[in-house]
Parts: structure tokens; sequence; C-alpha cells
């Protein structure tokens, strides 16, 4: 370690309307896993970019291994040995998993056609250099995991040996069991020298993998610390927002005897395998499962987007048999999915986006009064704190925070009573997490009820009254507040059960 | 109280701003080209030409506007143009072989699109066949369905497959050619439906819904909006429009036949389009489209003008569309 790989000097970067970086002077060494941390819009995704030529800087210079070198492109970089595996995939899904490992890099044949056997024990070497002897070559890549199309991808950009390997939020979509083989593979490319930089919204995976930890705040990077240097989460959290984060508050008590909905048996193969529940008047009932548990099909199929195949559900005391969004809308159902951009109507500004559900419920030639909207949506967004409180602005330009209130306020003003919540939360800064969470607080305090599914457990258990936890379809464990801790959580969402970790109130 | 005042005023005027710079583009392009030709030919700013210009216009106005509200929702209607030959040839046949009123006809005429874009909803929605491939096919039907029940001929004829009993209601015909202080009548009609087209899409939940379902499918549907119902309405307002654009150049032609405004529904796409609609829906609205059609109208008649052969006129006006185009996924790509 100690030998610097790559190197930028005063880079700045502007968006129409913001400073994105504001001169970004920083080192990455070689044989390093370096985290860069910061809220949403704090500039690391897009210094990333720059590193992989992705944007080109306003201003600023980058030197890989005391040269001074452009970037113009992705190709470039990637010609340099930078090497950027970005958030979205890119893999083309009914190629096998070789044929997309080199794609674009085919290994020529004596004729100038594809050696498709060197390819193959090329895709095989890189896999098992990676520690998948297990994955299969020949496998179609639709038929993988979320995780291991990511580490597909991963062994994409290793086939061009790169010094520097970009990693955009590797880790937001997978799961624990995931998350550990990623890091493991990362650890292997560490020791091999690759220099490794990534970005993410969990703070823990700092002392899993990291060697150092940038932090970004408002386009400047505020602190570079190394893993042992660093005072735990709660330092990094200060660093990043910039002050001292308010403890939570105490949840206040739900209605123990009105029950706003009562599922029974509710079944829709193969995800959800019988769920029975009841959810009560200003009640956040938390729902903790990896992914694959069965928690998002859940709620789908009590939103009327999946068929139920069995069991009952009362909603404000009456049976309802929901077939399909539009007939759960019009039953006071309010659903927040966990892709923001499901929801939004990107090229419409804040106030059609927020009366989209009341407008919807109208008859086609039902009027939409100008300014009753403009009023409602200002009235909505402000109490949310919108910000900044711009109404003209195209929802699709907003932070994914200020994404979330805009849907959040599109359920209020409806009128809605159930919300059906689909890990709201993530992806959001640690700001507007701690926003939201208070939201919803203040949504259960009015006497709506939420029913609220996390990938974090620290979520769950900040607000939370009760918390059921999801496997294999099923609802193996439901916890009151004072009783559920993330290890708890995590326990039971991964092990078989034995009998005395199960909570016995299954109500 | 004050704050909310001041924020309401200062976002209508970016409001004001901002639809001024999303249909700049579209209007400084119909107000230089207008220069270029009133500065090329003495005639093109005399009164009974630009009358005129509005007349030809009309036409693939009102066809653009229902295709507008289709393009917007992310769909397409290529059968727009045979629905209109249908709709047209219906009514020319109803009013000379059983004596309907002009305004009888009018109605018939708006009735067969109506049901003509319905089907299209219908097929699109029920069979989930892609938007492209359902109206390309009800198209070809329409035009068919048009050839056999007037036997290929045009409407009226003495040699007609109905009995001819009497010829196109003068009423009718008069809308053709007559003028209200100079300003064609066909023209007025057109913008008459431009402005309820615009007040539908910006005032009713239909409106709303168009924009939702063009721009984000699935907000549209986790939200509650009918995506089905929306579509439906679409292509039958599409089909609303086609029938009075029909019954019009009908009147205009003193004729109908199943063959007529071939090819306009490609003018009416390009019409929106040259408008600054986004071909794959959520963006964009009625006043571009109004910019659109008249952006094609004056071209085309300015060539005539200047005495360009007609079959470079095409060459242009297609030239003309991918121009505007390619500049707008330049600026989108700036941002």
């Amino acid at each position: 370690m100690g030998k610097v790989v790559l190197e930028t000097k005063g880079i700045e970067k502007r968006f129409p309307g913001t400073w994105a970086l504001r001169g970004v002077d920083f080192a990455l060494e070689a044989g390093e896993v370096h985290l860069l941390l910061g809220e949403n819009g704090a500039g690391k995704s897009t210094f990333l970019k720059i590193l992989a030529g992705v944007y080109p800087p306003d201003k600023g210079e980058i030197y890989l291994e005391e040269r001074k070198v452009r970037l113009p492109n992705p190709q470039a970089a990637a010609s340099l040995g930078i090497t950027l595996v970005s958030q979205e995939l890119t893999l083309v899904p009914h190629l096998s998993v070789a044929e997309n490992i080199v794609l674009g890099r085919w290994p020529r044949s004596l004729w100038g056609g594809v050696d498709w056997a060197q390819a193959r024990t090329l895709a095989r070497s890189l896999l098992e250099e990676l520690g998948l002897p297990e994955l299969d070559p020949e496998a179609e890549v639709a038929s993988l995991s979320l995780a291991q199309k990511q580490l597909v991808e991963i062994a994409r950009a290793l086939v061009r040996r790169p010094k520097v390997l970009l990693l955009d939020e590797p880790t937001s979509t997978l799961g624990e069991e995931e998350q550990r083989l990623l890091f493991s593979v990362l650890r292997r490319l560490r020791e091999q020298g690759v220099a490794i930089v990534y970005t993410t919204h969990k703070l823990r995976e700092v002392f899993i993998v990291g060697d150092r930890v940038s932090v970004f705040r408002d386009g400047l990077r505020v602190a570079t610390l190394g893993v042992q240097e660093v005072e735990g989460e709660e330092a990094l959290v200060e660093l990043m927002i910039g002050h001292r984060l308010t403890k939570a508050q105490e949840v206040h008590r739900a209605s123990e005897d009105k029950v706003l909905l009562e599922v029974e048996g509710l079944e829709s193969p193969p995800e959800v395998r019988g769920c029975s529940f009841a959810l009560h008047q200003g009640e956040i009932l938390g729902v903790f499962g990896l992914a694959g548990s069965g928690h998002t099909e859940l709620v789908q199929t009590l939103f009327g987007l999946r068929p139920r195949a069995r069991g009952k559900v009362r909603l404000l005391g009456r049976e309802v048999h929901l077939k399909s969004p539009f007939e759960a809308v019009r039953q006071g159902l309010a659903y927040v999915p966990k892709n923001r951009q499901e929801a939004l109507l990107p090229f419409l500004p804040p106030p059609p986006n927020v009366t989209l559900v009341a407008v919807a419920r109208k008859p086609p030639w039902g009027w939409v009064h100008p300014g009753w909207e403009e009023g409602v949506a200002l009235e909505l967004l402000r109490s949310l704190g919108l910000s900044p409180l711009d109404l003209v602005r195209p929802a699709r330009l907003f932070s994914g925070g200020n994404q979330q209130k805009i849907v959040l306020a599109r359920w209020l003003l409806s009128g809605s009573k159930v919300f059906l919540l689909d890990d709201p939360a993530r992806g959001v800064d640690v700001g507007a997490r701690e926003e939201m969470l208070r939201i919803f607080r203040r949504l259960a305090q009015e006497g709506r009820s939420l029913l609220f599914i996390s990938s974090e457990p620290r979520e769950l258990l900040e607000v939370a009254h009760r918390i059921l936890v999801l496997r294999g379809g099923r609802i193996v464990a439901a916890l009151p507040r004072e009783r559920a801790t993330e290890e708890g959580l995590l326990r039971a969402a991964m092990m078989d059960p034995t009998p005395s970790s199960v909570g016995k109130e299954v109500s | 109280m004050r704050a909310k005042q001041a924020t309401g005023r200062s976002s209508w005027r970016r409001r004001l701003a901002q639809s001024l710079t999303q249909f700049l583009g579209p209007v400084l392009g119909l107000i230089l080209l207008a220069a270029l030709f009133a500065s090329l030919s003495p005639f093109f700013l005399t009164e009974s030409n630009l009358a005129n210009i509005l007349r030809q216009t009309a036409f693939t106005m009102i066809l653009a506007l229902g295709q507008t509200v289709v393009i917007l929702s992310a769909g397409i209607d290529l059968s727009i143009a045979a629905n209109a030959a249908l709709a047209a040839c219906v009514a020319a046949l109803a009013m000379t072989s059983w004596g309907l009123e002009w305004w009888q006809g009018w109605l018939l005429a708006m009735g067969v699109g109506i049901l003509g874009g319905l089907l299209n909803g219908l097929i699109i929605v029920g069979f989930r066949v892609p938007d492209f491939i359902a109206t390309l096919g009800t198209m070809l039907i329409f035009r068919g369905v048009a050839l056999l029940i007037t036997g290929g001929l045009p409407v009226p004829s003495h040699l007609g497959a109905r009995e001819l009993t009497g010829y196109l209601p003068d009423q009718m015909l008069w809308f053709g050619y007559a003028t209200i202080l100079g300003f064609p009548i066909l023209g007025l009609i057109a913008l008459f439906l431009a402005v309820f087209t615009a007040l539908i899409l910006r005032y009713t939940a239909f409106g709303r819904s168009v924009y939702a379902v063009g721009g984000n499918p699935d907000a549209a549907r986790l939200s509650g909006v009918s995506v089905a119902r929306t579509k439906i309405l679409t292509y039958a307002f599409a089909g609303l429009m086609a029938g009075i654009a029909g019954y019009l150049l009908t009147a205009r032609l003193n004729s109908a036949n199943a063959l007529m405004a071939e090819g306009e529904e490609l003018r009416s796409i390009a019409a929106v389009v040259i408008g600054g609609t986004n071909l794959f829906g959520g963006q964009g609205g009625v006043l571009g489209t109004v910019v659109g059609a008249l952006i094609i109208g004056v071209l085309g008649n300015g060539l005539n003008l200047l005495n360009v052969n007609p079959f470079w006129q095409r060459i242009i006006t297609g030239l003309l569309l991918i121009l505007v185009v390619a500049l707008d996924q330049l600026r989108r790509s700036r941002r």
C-alpha cells in the first residue's frame, strides 16, 4: 500500500442549476478499497462518473500513475485501465454468462470469427478468480439472481484487467448473503493489487471491507479517513450531514382495539404462502425479510397487483376482493412501490403528481381546477418539507427523498387510511431518511396505519410498533418493538426457526 | 398567506415562460419560414394566399389534434386518415342516397369516426396488440370497407354502388369555401377544435390521465388511473377528429372517395412531432401541433408559389421532419 494509482486535482463540475463538484482533490492507492460516502446530491456519484470518463470535468486534472490523462469517454478510461460497474446493469439478458463476459472483447479465431471455446475458458477462469466456480458460463443471464448478475458484471469488467475498479452502489440491491459474496470478491481483487472505489449508503460496509473512506458533502470532499481512525457510524453520519443527529423519539402508542386492515391466510403462490396479521389504527407495522422472502409480493397482493389464490382481507371492517390497483385506490389503500420511478410522472411538475390519485378517481370528464391543484399541492408539500418548494420543476429533477415526499403527498390528498410502503427509504440519503421516518411517525399519530417494509432493520427498530419477519413467503416471527433487535431480525429472516425464537403473538 | 401568493404568482410566470420556451423552437421556425417565403414571393403575404394556407392546413391540423392526444398517451394512430375517408364515404352516401340533411351527415361522420376509434382502442387494449400493428391493420380494413361500400367510385357519382337520389347538400359545401371577415371557416373550425382539445388536455381528468399514461404507465396504474379506459378514449377522440376532418374534406372537394386523404396519417404524425410533442408520450401539447401543422402547410404553399417541383416538396418535408427531431435530440442531450 501507499503507491498512488489515481489522483485528481481541483475537479469541478456544474450541471444546469447545480454545482455538483466544487474542486475535489482525491488520491487512490494501489490495493485499497476506498469507499465514498455522502448524502444524495453530495457529488460522490458524479465524481465516480468523472473518473470513469462518463462525464468530462469542467475543470481540474486527473493523473493515472503520475501521468496526466484525459478521459473524454468511458472507452478511453477503460483502455487506460479504469472500469466502472454502474448501478444499472448492462448485461444482455438472453445471452449466456460467457457471452456477456466477453461482449465486445471477443477472442478471435484464426478465421476472424469468435473463438467460443476460448471465450468459455476465459469466462470460467474469471469466475474462478472471483471465487464463483459454481456459476455456469453457459447459463442464460436472464435466469440468474440479481446478485449473480452483478458479479457477472464485475467479471466482465475484469476482462480488461483494470488497475482501478469503480463500483456505483453495488450493494444497494443485494441481500445480506449476497453482499458477503461481493465483499469476498472485492477482498480477493484487492489482494491482486486492484484499487477499488465504491459508493454506498450503508455505513456498516466501511468497517467490513473498507481500507479508507472519503466523505462528500455539497460537492466537496470533506474528509478522508483510514478505517481505524473512524469513531463509529455516528461520526460518519455527522461528517455527511454536517451536524449532530437528534436521537430517535419515543414512539406513541397505537390503538389496541381498532383494526384497519386484517389479513387472514393470504396466499399468492409461489412467493406468498399464507400470511395472517392485523394492522391497528395508528400503528406502524414493520415488515422485514431478505430479498426473495415474499414481502414485496405480499403488499403487491394486497394492492391487487398479483392474483390472490386464497385468504381473506378486511379493510376498514369490510371484506374486500381487490383485483387491480384501480379498485384498491378506490377502497382507500395507498401504495408506495419499491422503485420510485414506478410512482412518478417524470415530465410533470409536482402539482399534477400530487393530485394524480384524486384526479384518477374522477370520471374522465371531471374538471381539474388549476387553482385548487396548486393550492393543495403547495399546502401538502410544504407540510412534508419539500425543498426546494418548487412547483414548476419537472418531478424527475428532484432528489430521491423529495420525490418520495411528492408520492406521499399524493396519497395524503386522496385521504388514504392504510399505507403500504415498500422500502420507501431505499437509496435516499441519511438526512432524507430521518425526515421520512419522522413523517411516517406523524402519519401514524394522525390515525393512519402503515405497513412498512424495509431492508434496513434499523429503520424498523426506530419507528415500528411491531415487526413481522418474512421468510419463504411465511411470517416466521412477529416481534414487538421492545423485544426486537437487529440481530434478532436478521436471525429470524435467515435461519430455520427454533421454537424459542419465534414470536408467539402472530395476531 | 403572503408567501403562498408569492409562490403562486411567480410559478404562474415561470410556467408561462416554460411553455413558451417549450414551443419556442417550432414558433420561431414558423416565423422564419414565413419570413423567407414573404421575401422570396410577393404573393405569399396576400390575404387570399394566407386564407388559402389556412384552408389547406385545416384538414391536417384537425387530424393532427386527434393524433396529438393519442401520441401523448404513448400510442400512435396509423388508421386516422383511413378512418376519415370511411366516415366521409358513409356520410356522403347517406346524404346522396338516403337524403340525410347536412347536419345529420355531419353527426353520422363523427359517429362512424368514433366507432372506428373505439375499435382501435378495443383491439389494442382487449387483445394486447401493439398500437402500431393494430392501427396498421384497421387502416387497411377501413380503406377496404370504404372501397366496398362505394364500389371504388367517388360519391356522388351516377355510376355509384348505391342509387343516386341527390347531391351533397349546399349547406355542407358552404363549409368548403365560406369565409367570415376574410377568415376561411375551415380554418376557424380547426382553431376552435384546437382550443377544445387544449382545454380537454389541460383541465379534465381524462386529459391528465393521457399525460400520466404516456409519461409513466406504471405510475398511472398504481395511482388508480384506468390505463385501458384512457387508451380507448384517446383512440375514440382521434376517431372523432377523423370524422370531422373527413366531413370537411368532402365539403371542400365536393365529393368523397375511399382513397381520399391517403398519406395524411403520416402528415398528421409529422405535424405532431414537428410541434415538439414527444413521440414516446407524456410531453407536448396542442399549441405545438397547431404550429407544426402550419409549418407543413406554409412549406407546401411557399414551395408552390416558388414553382418548386412538387416531387421536391416531399423530399423537403421529409428532411424537415428529420432535422426537427435531430435538433430536439441534440437539445435533450445537452441538458
